[in-house]
């Protein structure tokens, strides 16, 4: 019996010898725990900072982005889940990008930042960590894209070389992380929280899904949360949902529905409130909370307009606007 | 009550009692994913031994007691 216990994430598998954590890709080998995906990506792409989503973290930079397979939750409505819901020996396309592989191709492509997204990076983790360390020295920025299911000591660690993140937030409802996700709410919220504390810079999604988690109610209680715990200023991205994997039984989320979460967010005091997933919406721009001057008009992924002043002020109030400029 | 109506009953309690074992036997199992995973561990292997995939000790374990 060399069984080994997984301490990266709330799970804590105990992993006999031969078996994967719930995650698929750290594996027990020979007694000790293998994280068998560190340094082969399965998706490898350059996309625009705005589709992480970030809004307030260096706008229209261009993100060299890379994820492997597996991931430490089971959300029914996974976008990603022929990647998230596989180990490694079920790929069929595996690259060989060890962290300086990495590093060089952003360089090349002439990306502002590195992004460890797709699947959720909490799984490969030491390839995340040498990787970022790595393109710090380089002068690379980087994003972690995550649903923040991480324990405390290793995300600590982590926001050291990490410069932004978004953390998904699927539903301010631990029954909803239970019964849709296979996880919980409290360990997300507490990686928000050290993010924040950690001076790593945050924004927050929520995908709105009807029926799910759509109601009013927990929608202020969440809003609320995000004001009292991570500030007024934190940017809050309210997802559209369309139908995927297993979650194909309900329909997008109504515009409308989205025009009410909105309001109840701006109404909780939250500063920088936008929907995503509807293409050309208005509340996909920036806009100063002093005196409604539009900052950054967005089209979909695309900046078409940039007024930020140098030091990220609205031009016509002076107001200053939370973000790394 | 006819011994036929005794028997209907006790059919349709057996399975109420069935029904309500199997759904109990389910209350708090929404996590059903915890602990850890059986996987094609030849296959793993043999994607190691390609290069394919590696053997790149983790952080952040312990060996079980």
């Amino acid at each position: 019996m060399r069984d080994v216990t997984c301490e990266l994430c709330p799970r804590y598998c105990t992993i006999p010898e031969g078996g994967a954590g719930d995650c698929r890709v750290r594996v027990n080998i020979d007694g000790k725990l293998v994280a068998t995906t560190y340094g082969r990506p399965s998706s490898v792409h350059i996309d625009p900072v705005e589709k992480k989503p970030l809004y307030h973290f260096h706008p229209g930079s261009a993100v060299f982005s890379i994820a492997t397979a597996g991931c430490n939750l089971h959300c029914r409505n996974c976008q990603n889940w022929q990647l998230s819901q596989r180990g490694g020996e079920e790929m069929e396309r595996i690259y060989r990008a060890e962290p300086k592989d990495v590093v060089d191709a952003a360089l090349t492509e002439n990306c502002h930042s590195i992004a460890y997204t797709y699947s959720d990076p909490i799984i490969f983790y030491e390839y995340v960590y040498d990787t970022s360390a790595l393109a710090h020295d380089h002068g690379l920025k980087n994003i972690f894209v995550t649903a923040g299911y991480i324990n405390e000591k290793p995300m600590r660690r982590l926001c050291r070389v990490i410069d932004a993140t978004n953390i998904d937030l699927k539903a301010f409802d631990d029954g909803f992380y239970r019964r849709n996700c296979s996880g919980s709410l409290k360990p997300v919220l507490d990686a928000m929280v050290i993010a924040r504390e950690e001076g790593v810079w945050l924004e927050v999604t929520n995908l709105v899904i009807p029926t799910l988690n759509d109601d009013m109610a927990t929608v202020r209680r969440m809003a609320h949360w995000i004001r009292e715990n991570l500030g007024e200023e934190t940017p809050l991205h309210f997802s559209r949902f369309t139908p995927h994997y297993q979650m194909r039984n309900l329909p997008p989320t109504p515009v409308e529905s989205l025009h009410r979460v909105w309001n109840e967010a701006r109404d909780a005091g939250l500063k920088y409130v936008y929907v995503g997933n509807i293409f050309g919406h208005k509340s996909e721009s920036t806009y100063c909370p002093n005196d409604n001057t539009r900052l950054i008009h967005r089209v979909g992924f695309s900046v078409e307009e940039y007024n930020l002043t140098r030091d990220g002020r609205c031009p016509v109030c002076r107001q200053s606007v939370s973000g790394v400029w | 009550m006819k011994r036929r109506d005794i028997k209907f009953s006790a059919l349709v309690a057996v399975n109420l009692l069935a029904i309500a074992g199997f759904l109990l036997s389910h209350v708090g199992d929404e996590s059903a994913y915890t602990g850890w995973r059986k996987i094609d561990f030849p296959a793993l292997m043999q994607k190691i031994n390609s290069g394919d995939l590696v053997r790149h000790e983790a952080e952040y374990w312990r060996k079980q007691e």
